[in-house]
């Protein structure tokens, strides 16, 4: 237990770099973004108010209100960091392993003579990639309410309308689906996340094992762990259109998720014990 | 172990942020309720106010009753996923006979008596094209054993139609009764009463209750389902049928085609001797002519048929018994009626829509038979709201669902 942890640390610890980066880059497009906005928003309230002789509240009568609803629904600033800590996380998924196997002196050596069971390799990269998103969409929450109280700072009262966090959230294309509206369909939604790394890690020790063949067995492999999750929901749909309930549907999912999920890790482990050379 | 803080401190910090989101995400809008001003409150029990909560381009959708509200987005997530049943009734079947149930959807394919329960509906290719191999597919739960059985039967010419829609599943004696709407591949429509062993289908048979007339410049639009319960036996069923023609002059009138009305019936058939019986009613026979000018609410309950439109300062609602051809009128001198449902033998009426207007949105509750108002509440904040008196201004009530009564 101590040796997983501590090479969770180590897994943590070389990425740190970058991963504290995302949240910079994250923070400073964020809020970068929002200050353009209300900016460039407030300047042509002036604009339009001069130009057609409004006052306020004619202006806000004829052209509407806005809200930190839509600062966060159109602003690039706000969404491409988003998707580039999505990609980044998905990019290290892969690099995550082939990194040891970089450079003349591969670390990966090192890492398979330590005195510890391989799986703790294993789980300790895939709690790593756990957190770190985790982390990223704790961060965003964190800050999410400070950017509003900034909103509500630069655009005066008349012109926006109130929103809350939550309504923001549960309404933006983005963050509606890392933060569904209830914490049961958070844990569906993060197990399935779950088991996709699950499944990827399997593809990659494929490749790692066997090479070209590998690779190709890698691809396979997704692609055969796809279609199984699939299958029965299609099936039943399509020749029992409506038999299964919902809630049924669901429960069946989650059964061969679980399975994939046992299956792979399985898979996983014997490979890296067996298989993997060096 | 100091090394290592920036591990330490990072599954906390998960934990706070998310869990401190989704334990104070639990209620953001306002709750209202609605309140007797007067009359019985066991009236307004089986009642559900519907509207939309929000001014912007994302109204939340919300159900209000005298016991509080709920808000659409703030079920639970099984509750959100939860099937769409087409009615209270078939709602109450599901839940009482689950396995039963599966995939049967229809809402007027249902009958049950307190022997049995039969699901009778229509299957075939091509539906919408020429229907190829028509067929009822049957399925019978008898409710003292519970033992289910099923078994299909070819529709008699049902490869003359384009589609065939059940309107009512009855049983009489030992044979199954469907009364179906059938459309032709010229558009014609016809209602067809058929008629099969209730054991297994045997000596399929069907008869033509109305058919629409040939014309060139005249269509006939027919309308059904307004059993107040479709599911419990009933020795009738009622359609309104529309005649439209071709508009002089090419003007644009009704529903856009250059179509006018050019009068209304209604057609009530017996179903266990597949006759039609004419309704004598003067004040019914006034009321159509007028065609769908004048929005009506209908309803069959069953002996009776029940009539509701606005009239003049408040609402009139016709009942007429169909053995009897008695008619019985009464005006219900409630007005600003926005829309009104007719169920378990009373007029429900929702008063004044609320955009920006000062009126709150109502319920009034009247005794069909009599007329006499026997209910009036107002929606209001539940509670202790205060500071929430604009979200009475950001409601917008548009419907009501009643509940079956069961007495």
């Amino acid at each position: 237990m101590n040796r997983y942890a501590k090479l969770v640390h180590y897994e943590f610890f070389r990425f740190r770099k970058i991963y504290f980066s995302l949240f910079v880059i994250t923070l400073l497009s964020q809020f970068a973004g929002l200050y353009l906005f209300t900016r460039k928003y407030m300047a042509t309230v002036h604009d339009i108010m001069a130009r057609e002789s409004l006052s306020g509240t004619e202006y806000v009568s004829k052209y509407g209100l806005t809200s930190f609803n839509r600062f966060c629904n159109s602003s690039l600033w706000f969404m491409a960091p988003i998707a580039l800590c999505a990609a980044a996380l998905v990019l290290y998924m892969f690099l995550i392993w082939y990194r040891d196997w970089l450079g003349k002196n591969m670390f990966i050596y090192r890492l398979l003579m330590l005195p510890t069971s391989r799986t703790n390799i294993y789980m300790a990269k895939i709690t790593v990639i756990l957190l770190m998103t985790l982390g990223l969409v704790a961060f965003q929450l964190l800050i999410i309410p400070l950017q509003n109280v900034a909103f509500n700072a630069l655009i005066p009262s008349d012109f926006r309308d109130a929103a809350t966090v939550v309504d923001m959230i549960v309404h933006h294309p983005l963050l509606k689906i890392l933060l569904p509206k209830t914490w049961i369909e958070f844990v569906l939604y993060y197990a399935a996340g779950l088991m996709a790394v699950i499944v990827v890690f399997t593809a990659i020790l494929i490749e790692r094992s066997y090479r070209l063949k590998g690779a190709i067995g890698g691809i396979a492999y997704f692609i055969a762990a796809v279609v199984v999750f699939l299958l029965p929901v299609i099936i039943s749909e399509n020749r029992f259109p409506d038999y299964l309930y919902p809630a049924e549907i669901i429960a069946l999912e989650a059964v061969v998720g679980i399975l994939i999920s046992c299956a792979s890790l399985w898979f996983s482990f014997f490979l890296l014990n067996k298989k993997v050379t060096v | 172990m100091r090394r290592y803080w920036l591990t330490i401190v990072l599954v906390p910090f998960i934990v706070l942020c998310i869990g401190t989101y989704y334990i104070q995400a639990e209620s953001r809008y306002p709750e209202f309720v609605l309140q007797k001003q007067e009359g019985d409150e066991k009236e307004a029990a089986f009642v559900l106010l519907r509207g939309q909560y929000g001014e912007n381009s994302r109204p939340e959708t919300v159900t209000i009753g005298s016991q509080g509200s709920e808000y659409d987005g703030e079920r639970s997530f099984f509750a959100r996923i939860a099937p769409y049943w087409g009615s209270e009734e078939v709602k109450k079947l599901a839940e009482e006979h689950r396995n039963f149930m599966r995939g049967k959807r229809e809402p007027f394919s249902f009958y049950e008596d307190d022997d049995l329960l039969v699901y009778a509906n229509v299957k075939g290719d091509d539906f919408g094209k020429q229907l190829k191999n028509a067929r009822f597919s049957v399925s019978l739960l008898d409710k003292k054993t519970g033992r289910s059985s099923s078994y299909e039967v070819g529709v008699p010419n049902g490869n003359l139609y384009n589609w065939i829609y059940v309107y009512d599943v009855q049983v009489v004696g030992d044979q199954v009764k469907v009364v179906t709407q059938n459309n032709d591949a010229n558009s014609r429509s016809e209602i067809h009463l058929y008629s099969f062993g209730l054991r297994n289908g045997e000596a399929p048979a069907d008869q033509i209750l109305f058919r629409e007339q040939e014309s060139e410049n005249m269509k006939t639009n027919i309308g059904g389902g307004f059993e107040e319960n479709a599911v419990r036996p009933s020795r009738y069923i009622v359609f309104h049928a529309i005649q439209l023609k071709q508009a002089q002059g090419g003007q644009s009138g009704y529903g856009g085609y250059p179509m006018e009305e050019a009068g209304a019936q209604l057609l009530v058939f017996d179903i266990q001797t597949g006759q039609e019986v004419k309704i004598e009613s003067r004040e019914i026979n006034d009321l159509l002519r007028d065609g769908t000018r004048h929005a009506f609410s209908l309803s069959l309950q069953g002996d009776n048929i029940f009539l509701a439109n606005k009239s003049g300062e408040g609402v009139r609602v016709i009942r007429y018994n169909i053995p009897e051809a008695k008619t019985t009128v009464n005006d219900v001198g409630i007005d600003s009626v926005v829309h009104t449902t007719l169920k378990n033998g009373r007029l429900y009426m929702l008063i004044g829509k609320n955009m920006g207007r000062q009126e709150l949105p109502s319920l009034a509750v009247a005794d069909a038979s009599t007329g006499k108002l026997l209910y009036k509440g107002t929606i209001s904040l539940k509670g202790t709201e205060p500071d929430r008196t604009d979200a009475l201004r950001k409601l917008f009530v548009y419907d009501l669902l009643v509940s079956p009564n069961r007495q």
